[in-house]
């Protein structure tokens, strides 16, 4: 009985020996599994950080045009008062001031989003080219145009010269601050 | 979770009660009123499968509730580039048609947050919803199947809203800008209290935009809005885009367009070049605000959005379609399975029972089970039951072979042998009354026992038999006719009424069956040189209309299938030959694949000369009555709920060649007084031959909005009136042009007069009549009374096709 036992134990240590191995590499396999799944839930958590980053960046921003909308208050209640505002800075020379009568840029690609840089920079040049006076000759002449409103917040003047139309002069409301403001002549 | 997750969660919770208020595409009013267009639409076409007035109100809401931040950050598809909205400031988002199925970008936990607040005020309804953000197409096809049928036609709203602005210029050119759209600004005034009547006239001929799938709509709309029209700030090549370009220019009243070739709509104004005395503008609105540019823009893309939005709703259908027959399938196959371990176990016990020595205890355990699973069940094809009899055959056989059993298993056996034999007869029994049917008919039958009165099939000679004596001019036989239907419509279903000419199966169903004449026709005309089809619509045994389809084939010729719909009931069909007959079988077939009832139709095309075609070119031409500067007094009014008569403008011309046209210009003006909104309706009628319009002839109607509170047209300013199909005017015949008014927007009738109101050109002459008495019953009447008024300059301009 003991012989056999003896005889046994080889097959014994080697029946241990690969229970071993099962085991070490059954916890290599459940290890490496764990890991590829902390992997891709980094993966999955770092998209979802980006993601979020990016929502919050466009509510940002979104609120952000709200605002300076809102805080454009320059302008008058009705399209005729703003026209005279914006004549009566240009008397004044002070082209700063005209400018502020004018639209914001909302072109989200314009370099110049949110600001009034080019309204500026087109008066200073026609300054330049001594035709503020003709400006405002212009604008004094102009009446409100009979087809002009195409939607709530339109409003359209025109200009004559003579029988000749010479201009139209758009404005449009910003309902964020209740004032109009001037978008083209 | 670090740091920055609970600060970036904190921020987008401070900002969650933020309300939103930009105008990134059509206002959520003006969806809203799309999608009751496109439901219209897709009614007038589909009406075998129409949505019910119950469930309109589902997909309207839906198309109004994807409006919400920050889901319409996904509402950009940009076909040329392949992309989403597309910006710096605001990043990168998905495209329109992927955002539309991909479920896992909508259940992130971003659109779940901010669909909340929305959801707690109770504002966009369904509070039933479980998925807070999941709109995906999928979601509508599951819910459907699932029975949630209001809920899966409130996601399908969803996907129409994009679907909708796939038809927006700025949506598919990235180009957002909040609030200062154009062309977004200009349409929200059509909402659903306030349509745009043209629309419907626009869709008249047209047909609902069929793909195989949904990103196929996305592509098409997109590339169309993309390809023919400009947003803001993508005008001319440095918009990024090559396309569209002006193809010629035209000065119209002083104001100089550029115009772009429509063969389909039209020539139309894509660009206005602005009188800028400075060219002081810092951007390119004033390139497009203007009424023509958009009511261009908008009767184009609204109609096109229309017929795409349709084809998306019938894609839903035929997508619910393919599962449930899909489904349908899969039953089938399972019962083919059954049936064969059933004949492998009975086999098995033959074999077994050739050696008295074997064990059959656990065959016969496990046929009573199949047999048992069988019962509960009731489908099975009539070759399953062929081959099942034999099996069975087979079995009696060895079963009664003298041997050596033990006779429990004796007993075991001859009880199984009943029970087989009973089903066998049972199958038989429907498979007989199957058999008598039309053996022709493409589709093999589905057996149906179990639960329910056996399907019933009328025969052909039955049917044969009654159509002879059901001739439309013997009155004789019509009652024995009526009589010999009556009995046929007895044995199918109380209600049911069988058709001359056509053959009717019916499955077995608690649910009543009912099947209406077809009343299949096939009538040609020489005009159109195409054969129009019409029949009646079935609805199948579950008394539904969505999964019947109608099959149309040329029997008379290849026996191809020509036609193949599941909801419309007309068809028209182009021929090339003349001068023979044809022959057309209609078959109907269910959601089982089975033919339900067929019929067929004869008919007889003349030899014809085919015309040459005309050249198509387009021709402008004023006319022009140069007398003193006088205007008309009325536009018009419709008196529909009292006995005054009808008023309006009219003029008549008469053609000196043949001339074609779909557009005519007319001049307006309107006084300090003036002040409504309503649309103005062109009339264009025959001549009666007594120097009056012809009120049973119509030719054409268009339309133009007016709004007179905001609006007031300049003396020499043209308005437009577009007709959807060109007008053919004949030499030396005369047409009356009628100018009225077809609604208010309060819908009350109207009518201004001459003098601090507002006046139209169109009235002259010997041609001008007024209303002048009481109609006899109250409705639309005209009463024409020859009045003689001052001159007037009339500016009538005609662009001919």
């Amino acid at each position: 009985m003991e012989q056999k036992l003896e005889n046994l134990k080889p097959s014994l240590n080697k029946i241990k020996k690969s229970k071993k191995v099962f085991v070490v590499v059954a916890f290599a396999i459940i290890a490496l599994g764990f890991f590829i799944w902390l992997i891709l839930l980094n993966l999955k958590f770092n998209n979802q950080v980006k993601f979020e980053e990016k929502y919050a960046k466009a509510r940002k921003s979104l609120s952000g045009f709200e605002k300076i909308m809102r805080d454009d208050v320059y302008g008058g209640k009705t399209p005729q008062e703003t026209l005279d505002l914006f004549i009566a800075a240009l008397k004044k020379d002070d082209l700063e001031l005209a400018s502020e009568y004018f639209l914001l840029e909302t072109n989200l690609e314009d370099k110049n989003y949110l600001t009034k840089n080019k309204a500026l920079a087109a008066l200073l040049d026609f300054k330049k080219q001594n035709k503020i006076q003709y400006i405002i000759d212009l604008l004094s002449r102009a009446v409100p145009a009979s087809t002009s409103s195409l939607y709530e917040g339109d409003y359209n003047f025109v200009a004559y010269d003579g029988k000749m139309l010479v201009s139209e002069i758009n404005l449009e409301f910003n309902k964020y601050s209740q004032v109009w403001k001037i978008q083209s002549f | 979770m670090n740091f920055k997750k609970i600060k970036i969660i904190f921020l987008i919770l401070s900002f969650l009660f933020i309300p939103f208020n930009f105008i990134f595409a059509y206002n959520t009013e003006t969806h809203a009123y799309l999608t009751k267009e496109i439901i219209d639409f897709y009614n007038s076409n589909f009406k075998t499968a129409s949505i019910s007035k119950n469930f309109e109100d589902d997909l309207i809401n839906g198309s109004r509730h994807e409006d919400i931040f920050p889901r319409w950050m996904n509402h950009f598809y940009d076909p040329v580039y392949d992309r989403g909205l597309s910006s710096i400031i605001l990043g990168n988002w998905e495209k329109s048609k992927d955002w539309a199925e991909n479920e896992n970008s909508q259940n992130n936990i971003i659109y779940k947050v901010s669909y909340l607040p929305g959801y707690l005020l109770g504002i966009f309804g369904k509070k039933e919803e479980q998925d807070y953000s999941v709109f995906t197409w999928q979601k509508a096809i599951d819910y459907w199947l699932e029975g949630r049928k209001g809920e899966a036609l409130f996601v399908l709203g969803h996907i129409l809203h994009l679907i909708e602005d796939s038809s927006v210029p700025d949506h598919t050119r990235n180009d957002a800008h909040p609030n200062d759209s154009p062309y977004e600004n200009w349409t929200k005034k059509y909402i659903l209290k306030n349509p745009d009547i043209g629309l419907k006239q626009r869709l008249q001929g047209k047909n609902p935009i069929s793909f195989p799938n949904l990103a196929e709509y996305f592509n098409s709309l997109a590339k169309y809005a993309n390809n023919n029209f400009y947003s803001k700030d993508t005008i001319g090549i440095t918009g990024g885009y090559k396309l569209p370009d002006v193809d010629y220019f035209s000065v119209e009243s002083g104001v100089n367009y550029g115009v772009k070739t429509d063969f389909e709509f039209g020539d139309y104004h894509l660009i206005k070049t602005p009188q800028k005395a400075l060219g002081v503008s810092f951007d390119n609105e004033d390139f497009l605000k203007d009424n023509f540019v958009l009511n261009d823009y908008w009767s184009r893309l609204s109609t096109k959005a229309v017929q795409h939005g349709a084809g998306v709703v019938n894609l839903f259908f035929q997508e619910i379609r393919r599962i449930e027959a899909s489904n349908i399938e899969s039953k089938n196959s399972f019962f083919a399975n059954i049936y064969e371990a059933l004949k492998n176990q009975i086999s098995a016990i033959i074999e077994i029972l050739k050696d008295s020595n074997n064990d059959v205890s656990d065959s016969v355990l496990s046929i009573e089970k199949i047999i048992e699973e069988m019962r509960k069940q009731s489908v099975a094809s009539e070759d399953d039951v062929e081959d099942l009899e034999g099996v069975v055959q087979d079995f009696g056989v060895a079963v009664n072979k003298p041997m050596i059993l033990n006779r429990e298993v004796q007993e075991k056996l001859q009880k199984i042998l009943a029970n087989l034999n009973d089903l066998v007869d049972e199958l038989k029994s429907f498979s007989s009354v199957n058999n008598s049917g039309n053996q022709d008919h493409p589709a093999a039958p589905t057996l149906v026992f179990g639960g329910g009165s056996p399907p019933v099939q009328v025969s052909e000679n039955q049917e044969n038999s009654e159509q002879n004596q059901n001739t439309p001019n013997d009155s004789n036989s019509s009652s024995s006719s009526s009589s010999a239907q009556s009995e046929i419509a007895e044995t199918v279903t109380s209600t049911s009424s069988a058709e001359n000419s056509s053959s009717i199966s019916a499955e077995a169903s608690s649910t009543p069956v009912v099947y209406p004449n077809l009343n299949f026709s096939a009538i040609f005309n020489s005009s159109t040189k195409d054969i129009f089809f019409s029949w009646n619509s079935l609805i199948d045994a579950s008394s539904s209309t969505i999964f019947i389809v109608y099959e149309i084939y040329d029997i008379s010729s290849s026996s191809e299938m020509i036609f193949e719909t599941s909801s419309t009931t007309e068809f028209k069909k182009e021929i090339n030959e003349f001068g023979r007959d044809y022959s057309f079988l209609l078959s109907v077939v269910d959601g089982g694949n089975n033919e339900v009832a067929s019929s067929s139709a004869t008919v007889s095309v003349p030899e014809i000369i085919l015309e040459p075609i005309l050249t198509t070119s387009t021709t402008r031409f004023y006319i022009v009555q140069t007398e003193q500067n006088s205007w008309s007094n009325i536009i018009g009014r419709v008196a529909i709920n009292s006995f005054d008569p009808d008023s309006a403008s009219f003029q008549s011309f008469i053609f000196q060649e043949d001339f074609s046209f779909n557009k005519v210009v007319l001049r307006f003006q309107c006084g300090e007084g003036c002040g409504d909104t309503a649309n103005v309706r062109l009339v264009v009628y025959k001549d009666s031959g007594n120097n009056a319009p012809d009120f049973s002839n119509l030719l054409g109607v268009a339309f133009h909005y007016f709004d007179w509170n905001d609006i007031h047209p300049a003396p020499d300013q043209d308005i437009s009136f577009l007709f959807a199909a060109p007008i053919r005017a004949e030499k030396e015949n005369r047409y009356w042009f009628l100018l009225d008014v077809a609604n208010y927007s309060d819908a009350r009738a109207y009518f201004r007069e001459r003098g601090s109101d507002w006046r139209n050109a169109l009235m002259k002459g010997v041609d001008v009549y007024e209303w002048g008495g009481r109609a006899l019953v109250p409705g639309r009447a005209w009463v024409l009374v020859l009045l003689v008024l001052a001159d007037f300059i009339l500016t009538v301009r005609l662009t001919g096709i």
